[in-house]
């Protein structure tokens, strides 16, 4: 397993009237191929300024991102990234929206139809194709959003807060459902990095934890969970492993 | 036919709450699951209510309970989950009712108009309008039914959709 992302001391910083205010500072860690990662931590530390940085939405202030060992400069398409809002088109029909991101890509209009076919089936939305999102439930438009990120096949799937626009009974089966989709060898995404506040949805999902904490953030400590799949919330050991990382956040 | 109003319960909240109990050994009170999901009780009822009526769960006394075909959904993949609750929803009279008036019709489609007629005429007690949004979203998971909102046609899912 090579890995694909590094990140040396990265810094970034947003101007302010006194000067420079970072977001988080100092951050160093590699993601290897077939990893699901978690990032954690508490409101403002600067979780999804750093998974702007990955994707290359914005540079860092400092330090270096490098992607299969080549400095990354401008939006790295081989990562794409699941929204909280979800990000859809509200004129454009379910196909359509996930369609949009292969297009953007170049992708010939035959092709991006079976693959957007393809993956809205894998997410159990076969049947939706022709639904708008304002017909949808928050389930199903982030059932969306996770087939318009797998439609063009990154070869790292970024995840926003996934889950917290959802109530708990709907994130419940999405998160079994990305898990799911992670380990379908039919599809060829398989290393995930999400950034999360919540713990438990860290330890449920991944494999490892890189937790994070301050203002600005800084990346504290980076845990793996070694806890067997499928993983039951109630079990005495998955306690443990929130409690361990609560511990470094608190 | 005797046609019951079906409860307006997402799919993805049915599916999380069977994964919920699975969690919580098969078993547990309706009221203390609401608080630990921070639903409110009448909420949570609801989504319990479909899935008792897909025959997913029990609710004895006042707790809900998973059954063996619930068991089966958690443990299935996507194409055995859509079939299980594909079987199930075919069960239920207003499913039966639709799919046998959509066989009916030239090119087995319907406007939406006249399903709302036809579900205020079998439902007179129930909002025609939840009732069509559950009916295209149950049907629609199950690919039992589509909905094309441009054609505003209603349709048996023969694996075509209408675009």
């Amino acid at each position: 397993m090579g890995a694909l992302l590094e990140l040396t001391n990265v810094t970034k910083a947003f101007p302010h009237p006194r000067g420079l205010l970072p977001a988080f500072e100092e951050v160093s860690f590699g993601l290897a191929e077939g990893e699901f990662a978690a990032i954690v931590g508490p409101s403002g530390c600067g979780k999804s300024t750093l998974l702007r940085v990955i994707h290359g939405l914005t540079p860092p202030t400092s330090g270096v991102v490098t992607y299969r060992g080549e400095e990354v400069s401008g939006v790295n398409t081989r990562m794409a990234m699941v929204f909280q809002s979800f990000a859809l088109l509200p004129w454009l029909s379910v196909v359509r929206n996930v369609e949009l991101g292969m297009e953007a890509r170049g992708v010939p209009a035959k092709e991006r139809r079976r693959k957007a076919l393809f993956y809205l089936d894998k997410v159990g939305l076969d049947g939706f194709e022709e639904a708008y999102p304002r017909e949808l439930s928050g389930g199903m438009k982030q059932r969306v959003g996770l087939a318009r990120a797998l439609a063009v096949e990154p070869e790292i799937l970024l995840m926003d807060e996934p889950f917290s626009s959802l109530d708990a009974l709907t994130a419940a089966s999405l998160r079994e459902e990305v898990v799911d989709l992670w380990r379908d060898r039919e599809i060829p995404v398989n290393t995930v990095l999400m950034v999360t506040h919540i713990i438990e949805e860290a330890v449920e999902m991944a494999d490892r934890i890189l937790i994070f904490n301050g203002h600005p953030g800084r990346l504290v400590e980076d845990r793996p969970v070694d806890l067997p799949r499928p993983r039951n919330r109630r079990e005495p050991r998955f306690s443990e492993y929130v409690d361990r990382v609560f511990e470094k956040i608190a | 036919m005797d046609v019951d109003p079906l409860p307006q319960s997402e799919i993805s909240r049915m599916l999380g709450l069977l994964e919920i109990l699975e969690d919580h050994g098969g078993r547990e009170d309706i009221y203390k699951l609401a608080r630990e999901l921070h639903f409110e009780s009448s909420d949570l009822v609801e989504v319990i209510r479909g899935a008792e009526l897909l025959g997913l769960v029990t609710t004895p006394g006042g707790d809900v309970e998973l059954l063996e075909a619930g068991r089966k959904v958690n443990a299935g993949d996507m194409n055995a989950i859509k079939a299980l609750l594909r079987e199930r929803m075919l069960q239920i009279p207003i499913f039966q009712y639709f799919q046998k008036k959509l066989e009916g019709e030239e090119d087995h489609r319907m406007s939406r108009k006249d399903v709302l007629e036809e579900l205020s005429r079998l439902l007179p007690k129930s909002n025609p309008d939840q009732q069509f949004h559950a009916l295209v979203a149950w049907g629609r998971y199950a690919e039992i039914f589509g909905y094309n909102r441009d054609l505003d046609l209603f349709y048996l899912d023969e694996g075509q959709t209408l675009e």
